[in-house]
């Protein structure tokens, strides 16, 4: 069992559902869990999340400190939280959304200041996210699940569109996508008011030969916490989060093998995957 | 979660899942890659300028652990050389590197490396691990000095200096390492004495420096006399300085306090560094020479003089037609048969006149040559693009920590007797229990006491009692010392008995005791007098073995006032007044008999028996207490006792009795003036 599909699950109960889900990381707070569940099920947001300074846009992230109740949740709500975030099957830009935004969480090199989501789910090729930095950065965001040259067009199109209208002129474009074709234009700049941006194209980047695996705990040094291996998809991303909660320094990380599969076992096989020095920024 | 950005020459050609599309492939790269298997080519931003450069880049990259003592615990060191061109449009070919050096690194090829082609915008790497662990060149040193002050802490080189005891040299058991020692429950001012030095020829640069601090330390200061950008933050200090010139030492005290509040292990704290040293690398490595060729023309002006037919005017062009700068090394012009020589130039040295900017051409003088024919000649020119090199080694070193070894010592006394008898002579057995109640062993103990005038002190060692958590313990290092050196009881005296200073073993183990009981024989105790009975142990605990001699952190603890035992002189004298009156009754024939016991003393009357007569003319009609009457003896009388269980200090007890005539005679009071005992 490795996490790989909802049907491989030995234990679907809605405890076992909620024990795996309590385990995503970063944490899923109460705002997050009400504009994902309003997403996949297609209703309107949630009226106590605070609207965004954008039309049809609302803040989101601001109330990272309370964790979500999972508890509430149906077993099919459940399944879609383990489909998109721990298993991955699900593929859509729904999906794409909100795993995107939980590695904006970790990303070291956007200082998060707000971020804003488009309560409108995804509507094709649309500004899904705007996104303000620390450093006064303006990032507008549009996820796809197929980056192809049309949709590409049509995407930035609408971003010129949607700068008009908001009187917003970006510094930064991503352009997120599962997959994408080899002829898409990603380095033609856009002009947007004769302000000359080049789009980055983000690929959701699974790495084959990353030293641990989903069902794996992942123990980090001096931090009395196990991390399930599910949350990452990459050695990278892995290390970009340890150093978001760690104070730095010489760091090691571990992985206790299968510690999260549904296999009962007395014991479980530790083995050192990462061990270096962080230093952390000033700011 | 899990994003990566994707530059458009990766979605080009990296063969991913992710990428929809045949993907775009070079034979070139493919054929350099069979060449040269450790090189790695990677694209490259172009140059913005109107000059393409050649960047050879050799970094080296070394994370080093030390031990305390300097010595180098752990070493991991690699390095890269990446060439880089970053011309739009001109590749390079036929690229050749010359390395010395060597030795250290795991490159096959040890002097020229043969890099191939390097297309435009593209950059080749070559990787190599460093294995010189043992001949690493002088870097940063760090060395930290730990200060910890308290006032219970005292250091001696020997247990002789401070106990005058003999001085013998001794081992210990694998104590020989410095030991840093704090005081369970008390403050420990804790200073951390940091200094960087700069070994090495070159200047240290972008010094980012932290040490990591228990989070039990408090009241943290900071003192340097450099201008150090500093950082304090969850009890973790981070300096950053710009550059440390060679042989130059920086110094940082870190001033700090400790109050260990359970057995709890507690670091010194890691020490962590990393910096960069700007061309110069650790390996040793040099770049030797770098040749490349690039598009460039050369050719021969062959031109027939006007004035004298068969005779020619000839000179060598060499035109530069890349975006590279280009070095021309060398011209040779030889004649057809190889055997004449018209041009000869070494160039190699000449800086001003062999460097060949992009677009550039370079001229030979004129040489003449007799000939029907158009003249042919055999020429050889050697040149290559030019190149810049960068050199830079990035390093991270930390100095492993220690562990503060926690002293807790618990020291108690107790006398068997509390109260005693003044001026009696009595025997008290005083104990002594000492815990070890920290991390480390006690070495040996110094225990002394003042045994007050009017009490004797143990004569010897026989005297005392050892006991330890295994039972009877006889301690096979031990003196006593008495000061002044006798038994007089008239005298107070110090002693003083060391356990365990001489011994190769530890006295007191980790949560072990030792108890020592002795019996003080009091002599002549005064009850004016307060006699204090202290105790003051001195633990030893060992700190180094140093430059030949040992040392030893001494611990003092002492009994406060409160918890030194009372010792209580009673002054117990008798004093006991027995009264008796005699009173008519109610009738003539009638008598009451009053007798007071007056307690007079401090000391309580117990069991007093009192004893009266009266004669066998009279019969006992009552009485306050019980009585004990018995017949009439020879003389007639009868005797009545009464017994008092107990007449408190001070206190009058009554008795009274009643007793009537009983005969026709009559009776005078004087013939109840009996004898009376008691």
């Amino acid at each position: 069992m490795s996490f790989q599909y909802y049907e491989t699950l030995q234990d679907k109960s809605k405890q076992a559902l909620i024990n795996i889900v309590e385990q995503i990381v970063p944490s899923i707070s109460n705002d997050d869990l009400s504009l994902i569940i309003s997403d996949v099920s297609k209703k309107s947001k949630d009226p106590k999340v605070k609207s965004g300074d954008i039309k049809s846009f609302v803040f989101i992230g601001e109330d990272q400190d309370k964790k979500a109740n999972f508890s509430n949740l149906t077993i099919a709500k459940l399944k879609k939280m383990f489909q998109i975030f721990i298993s991955r099957e699900i593929n859509d830009r729904i999906a794409l959304k909100w795993r995107f935004y939980q590695y904006l969480k970790i990303n070291r090199k956007i200082n998060l200041d707000t971020i804003q989501i488009n309560e409108r789910g995804v509507a094709e090729n649309s500004v899904n996210f705007v996104i303000k930095t620390k450093d006064d950065t303006t990032i507008f965001v549009i996820i796809y699940d197929i980056l192809n040259p049309e949709s590409y067009a049509q995407g930035l199109d609408n971003i010129i569109k949607f700068s008009k209208d908001h009187k917003i002129i970006p510094d930064r474009i991503l352009i997120v996508a599962k997959k994408s074709h080899r002829t898409v234009p990603i380095d033609e700049p856009l002009k947007i008011d004769r302000v000359s941006i080049e789009p980055e194209l983000w690929i959701e980047w699974v790495e084959e030969r990353k030293p641990y695996k989903a069902e794996d705990a992942l123990l980090i040094e001096g931090i009395d916490t196990e991390i399930a291996g599910f949350n990452f998809t990459s050695m990278d991303d892995l290390l970009d989060y340890v150093y978001k909660i760690t104070s730095g320094g010489q760091v090691s990380i571990s992985r206790h093998l299968n510690y999260f599969s549904e296999e009962e076992k007395q014991s479980y096989d530790e083995e050192l995957i990462w061990k270096g020095i962080m230093f952390k920024n000033k700011t | 979660m899990g994003f990566k950005r994707v530059k458009k020459y990766e979605l080009d050609k990296q063969i991913a899942t992710n990428f929809l599309g045949v993907p775009l492939r070079y034979e070139e790269e493919e054929k350099t890659q069979e060449l040269f298997k450790d090189v790695k080519q990677e694209s490259v931003s172009i140059s913005k300028e109107g000059v393409s450069e050649i960047i050879i880049k050799n970094q080296e990259f070394l994370d080093l652990k030390y031990q305390r003592d300097q010595k180098i615990q752990s070493f991991e060191g690699y390095g890269n050389i990446a060439i880089t061109n970053n011309s739009d449009k001109d590749r390079i070919w036929d690229a050749r590197l010359s390395i010395s050096g060597s030795k250290y690194i795991n490159l096959e090829s040890e002097n020229d490396l043969n890099l191939g082609i390097v297309e435009p915008r593209s950059r080749k790497t070559l990787k190599y691990n460093i294995s010189n662990k043992e001949d690493l060149p002088e870097l940063l040193k760090i060395d930290e000095k730990i200060n910890i002050l308290n006032e219970e802490v005292a250091l001696v080189k020997s247990p002789e200096e401070n106990g005058g005891y003999e001085e013998k040299e001794v081992e210990l058991e694998g104590l020989d390492s410095e030991k840093y020692l704090l005081i369970y429950g008390k403050e420990n001012v804790v200073n951390y004495v940091i200094s960087l030095t700069n070994t090495s020829s070159v200047p240290i640069e972008n010094v980012i420096f932290r040490k990591y601090l228990h989070p039990g330390f408090y009241d943290l200061k900071f003192e340097s006399y450099e201008k150090i950008e500093t950082k304090i933050s969850s009890n973790i200090f981070e300096w950053t300085l710009n550059q440390i010139s060679p042989g130059r030492t920086i110094a940082l005290t870190i001033y700090s306090k400790i109050t260990p509040k359970k057995k709890e292990e507690i670091k010194t704290g890691r020490i962590e560094v990393s910096y960069t040293l700007k061309d110069y690398l650790i390996s040793g490595l040099d770049v030797i020479d770098f040749s490349a060729y690039s598009h460039a023309m050369h050719a021969i002006n062959k031109k027939e003089k006007e004035s004298e037919p068969n005779k020619w005017q000839c000179s060598l062009i060499f035109e530069n037609h890349s975006s590279f700068n280009m070095k021309l090394k060398s011209v040779l012009v030889l004649d057809e048969s190889k055997s004449k020589n018209f041009m000869d130039l070494d160039l190699n040295y000449q800086e001003k006149i062999n460097k060949i900017f992009p677009g550039s051409r370079f001229i030979t003088d004129i040489w003449e040559v007799k000939d029907e024919n158009e003249p042919k000649f055999a020429r050889k020119v050697d040149y290559c693009v030019d190149h810049r090199l960068k050199r830079r080694s990035f390093v991270t070193a930390s100095l492993e920590d220690d562990a503060f070894q926690i002293v807790g010592i618990e020291i108690e006394k107790e006398i068997s007797e509390n109260e005693i008898k003044s001026f009696e002579e009595s025997i008290i057995n005083n104990k002594i229990t000492i815990r070890n109640i920290g991390t480390i062993p006690i070495k040996g103990i110094l225990v002394k006491e003042v045994i007050p005038e009017d009490f004797q002190p143990p004569k010897a060692i026989p005297e005392f009692k050892f006991t330890n958590s295994s039972g009877a313990y006889t301690p096979k290092d031990s003196s006593l010392q008495k000061t002044p050196p006798d038994d007089d009881p008239k005298k107070k005296h110090t002693m003083e008995l060391s356990l365990g200073l001489k011994d190769k073993q530890s006295l007191i183990a980790v949560d072990e005791f030792l108890e020592m009981e002795y019996p003080l024989k009091a002599i002549t105790p005064d009850y004016k007098k307060d006699y204090e009975l202290p105790l003051e142990v001195l633990s030893y605990f060992p700190k180094s073995q140093a430059f030949g001699f040992k040392s030893y952190i001494v611990v003092k603890n002492e009994l406060s006032e409160t918890q030194q035992p009372e010792l209580k002189i009673s002054h117990k004298r008798r004093n006991l007044v027995i009264e008796k009156e005699i009173f008519p009754g109610r009738n003539s024939n009638e008598f009451a008999v009053n007798i007071i016991l007056k307690n007079k003393s401090n000391v309580i009357a117990e069991n007093v028996v009192v004893k009266d007569t009266f004669p066998k003319s009279f019969e006992l009609v009552s009485s306050n207490l019980d009585n004990n009457l018995s017949k009439p003896d020879d003389e007639g009388l009868y005797s009545i006792s009464f017994t008092i269980d107990e007449a408190l200090p001070f206190q009058e007890k009554e008795i009274m009795y009643y007793i009537k005539n009983i005969s026709e005679k009559e009776v005078q009071v004087s013939d109840l003036e009996s004898f009376f005992y008691g």
